[in-house]
């Protein structure tokens, strides 16, 4: 009996031990040892600059040998959701990944990086004042931008080609746009627009089309305004009544347009110019990119970019800024210039553009000019896209409700409606 | 008193021979309790307790008493919805699934090459339901394989995966496909052990196959069929898998389930209090539904 009572003892305190252990939570955001740093950075997959990114991390290592970042890559899909986990649990990096649209909704979770980075060594004229801007909820910086992007119009130009309709121009109007889906629909038998549930994707076009906006400056949700409705009913009528354009095949293909185009299935879509040299690049057919088509009241065309911040859980926070100020130095913004991302810094600009001409001009004949010429006409007239603090749940909602709108078993004002109503 | 005497005379000799296998079966036990208590029960009571309050993802944590318990009927939460399409999804899916694994294992066993079969059919079983599910939704598309099919028997398909009345019949397809070997199996396994010369004397008797499928057969596998039928309705009332990689929950609202729903308020939305509470409603629900099946057992299932 006492012995079954001192093995019972015995299998009690393990268990205990093992629930101690399991309930202790890691450490938050890096740790240091003997003077050195090791530094957490999470980021998502940027693809084929992949490489580019871990060299930047390398990098800080070689300008300060106390210092060592450690960087995680997430699918872009999966990164805030996993974001929300990791603050749940204690366990978020260091250097945060942050895109200005889910800065809203995060920025509770940032330091305020003004002061740490003035601390080490920023300069505000160094730098794009709207990529700046968009990563400001305030007044108050949240993170550094690594790059600014707008939203263009990619077009197949070998399927234009082959339907013998001109290609399309920095000043293409609505009615422009609508009478070359038509063509190409025509002559390929298969409709020429992808669309969308990407929020800068769809609204951007919506934005393009009579000025309509999603989100006040208040940062409240309006879908049901009278402009709102207007644009989203031609937009939906893009599928439904013109036949000219590819609904998504379920609420789960949110980038469907954008990839439906890279496969070659549509001859149109919209997309960021962070895509500018990867779309052309990967496409097996000849790429060209406008500004958006505008209409009668177009309002242009949103800007959005991303940029890193310090987590307020990060116990090494002036450590994290001199990392930060490393990763979007001079000499970063002009390697990303070249690895395809268009900088942040106004000085790296005329690098991004030679690095396009070299990768992709030799495939498509004056890509790299016609790019430039894209992204400063969408530039002159850009805004930044403005999100809620609930801004996930609204584009699941999104995703949902519109697909019913844009193959027609739901009205455009009740999809609208709908999610409006929904939407917290 | 003569009891006593004899075991104070005897207690040394007597426990130096006796066996215990009290300590090595509590050795043997303690890793799969310490596993059970860490990862089960602490965050079930866990969970209890996190429905009770307002518990944002980073942020200040209030108490809020049974208000996320009411608000899951209001009409902004998803709540009902999914409720009634996890209600959907089981009541198609608990059916079928028996019928269609029970006649194939029967089919199956006629087969020279029964184990082949049940190695083929076991194999979606084995394969991620992910994975199948990103597979199954290529084959959907508007312009994928399973439309160019029906093409070339002249019918026109809808979007199956886009239309809200064809949605969640699709995703029932592949949950069936994607769970139809586990229970097979087990079938497979009863239909095995069913005693020959039981058989054998019905049959000399004059009973018909059919007389012996429904009167002999299928009662002396009640006990497969209660344990494949109670595992079968636990995991619908949980699908999140494939409705989630295929639609996400949508048309509308046509293929959420109350998993998915508490998956979104948690991690989409950030609200770990909100979403604990349809979590403890489904716990309820299926403990309820369990314990109907379990009590029900006495009236059909025979056990020899």
């Amino acid at each position: 009996m006492a012995r079954f009572a001192k093995t019972a003892a015995v299998s009690v305190a393990v268990l205990g031990l093992v629930g101690g252990l399991a309930a202790c939570s890691g450490s938050s955001g890096g740790d240091a040892g003997s003077g050195t740093v090791t530094l957490d950075w999470s980021f998502w997959d940027q693809g084929t600059t992949n490489d580019s990114w871990k060299a930047l991390a390398d990098d800080v290592h070689k300008s300060d040998a106390n210092l060592t970042v450690k960087m995680t890559m997430t699918p872009f899909a999966d990164y805030f959701t996993k974001l929300q986990s990791q603050l749940a649990a204690g366990t978020t990096a260091c250097i945060v990944s942050m895109q200005s649209l889910r800065l809203p909704a995060f920025k509770d979770a940032l330091e305020p990086i003004g002061p740490l980075m003035e601390k080490a060594g920023f300069d505000a004229s160094e730098w794009n004042e709207g990529a700046l801007k968009a990563l400001q909820v305030d007044g108050q910086q949240y993170a550094i931008p690594y790059g600014l992007s707008t939203m263009l119009l990619y077009y197949n130009k070998d399927m234009f080609k082959a339907a013998g309709v001109t290609e399309p121009t920095n000043d293409w109007t609505t009615a422009d746009f609508e009478d070359a889906a038509k063509k190409v629909t025509a002559a390929t038998g298969k409709p020429a627009f992808g669309q969308s549930f990407s929020d800068l994707h769809m609204f951007s076009m919506l934005l393009a089309y009579n000025g309509a906006r999603p989100v006040t400056d208040e940062a409240k949700l309006d879908l049901t305004n009278a402009e709102m409705k207007q644009a989203f009913t031609w937009y939906t009528g893009l599928s439904t009544n013109q036949k000219v354009a590819s609904v998504p095949a379920s609420s789960s293909d949110v980038p469907w347009g954008e990839q439906q185009f890279v496969a070659g299935n549509v001859a149109m879509a919209v997309d960021g110019d962070w895509n500018i040299s990867s779309n052309a690049s990967d496409a097996k057919f000849n790429v060209g990119v406008v500004a958006l088509p505008q209409g009668e009241n177009g309002g242009g065309t949103y800007s959005a970019n991303s940029g890193f911040g310090i987590s307020k859980s990060c116990e090494h926070k002036e450590e994290a800024a001199k990392a930060i100020a490393v990763i979007t130095g001079a000499d970063a913004q002009v390697a990303q210039a070249e690895a395809g991302t268009h900088p942040a810094r106004t000085a790296a600009d005329d690098a991004f553009f030679k690095s396009l001409a070299t990768t992709v001009d030799k495939k498509t004949p004056g890509y790299s000019e016609q790019a430039k010429a894209a992204m400063e006409a969408a530039s002159a007239k850009s805004i930044p896209f403005i999100s809620t603090a609930s801004w996930d749940n609204t584009t699941k909602l999104i995703a949902r409700e519109f697909i019913l709108a844009y193959s027609g078993d739901e009205s455009a004002d009740s999809a609208l409606q709908s999610v409006q109503q929904s939407a917290k | 008193m003569t009891v006593l005497v004899d075991k104070r005379a005897s207690a040394r000799p007597r426990k130096a021979r006796r066996h215990s296998d009290g300590p090595a079966a509590l050795g043997f036990l303690t890793p799969s309790a310490a596993g059970l208590t860490v990862f089960v029960l602490f965050p079930s009571v866990l969970a209890i307790a996190t429905s009770l309050f307002h518990w944002p993802t980073y942020g200040e944590i209030t108490f809020a008493g049974l208000d996320n318990y009411k608000t899951l009927f209001t009409g902004q939460s998803d709540f009902g919805a999914a409720l009634l399409n996890t209600i959907l999804f089981t009541v198609l899916i608990v059916p079928l699934n028996l019928v269609l694994t029970v006649s194939v294992a029967f089919w199956v066993a006629t087969s020279r090459f029964r184990q082949l079969y049940r190695v083929l059919f076991f194999i979606p079983v084995v394969t991620p339901s992910v994975a199948t599910a990103i597979i199954w939704k290529l084959l959907y598309q508007p312009d994928g394989v399973i439309s160019w099919a029906a093409g070339l028997f002249g019918i026109q398909l809808p979007n199956l995966l886009g239309s809200s009345s064809t949605a969640l019949g699709a995703v029932v397809v592949v949950i069936l496909w994607n769970g139809f070997g586990y229970n097979m199996l087990i079938f497979s396994a009863a239909i095995d052990q069913l005693p020959e010369d039981v058989l054998a004397a019905a049959a000399l008797d004059g009973a018909g196959p059919l007389r012996i499928l429904f009167r002999m057969k299928l009662p002396l596998m009640t006990p497969a069929i209660f344990f494949a039928s109670t595992v079968t309705l636990i995991q619908a009332f949980q699908i999140f898998n494939e409705p989630y990689v295929m639609t996400a929950g949508g048309p509308g609202t046509s293929t959420i389930t109350v998993v998915m729903n508490v998956y979104q308020t948690a991690f989409q939305s950030g609200q770990l209090g909100e979403a604990a509470a349809p979590a403890m409603v489904l716990f309820v629900l299926i403990l309820v539904v369990t314990l109907v099946q379990w009590t029900g057992q006495k009236k059909w299932v025979h056990y020899e």
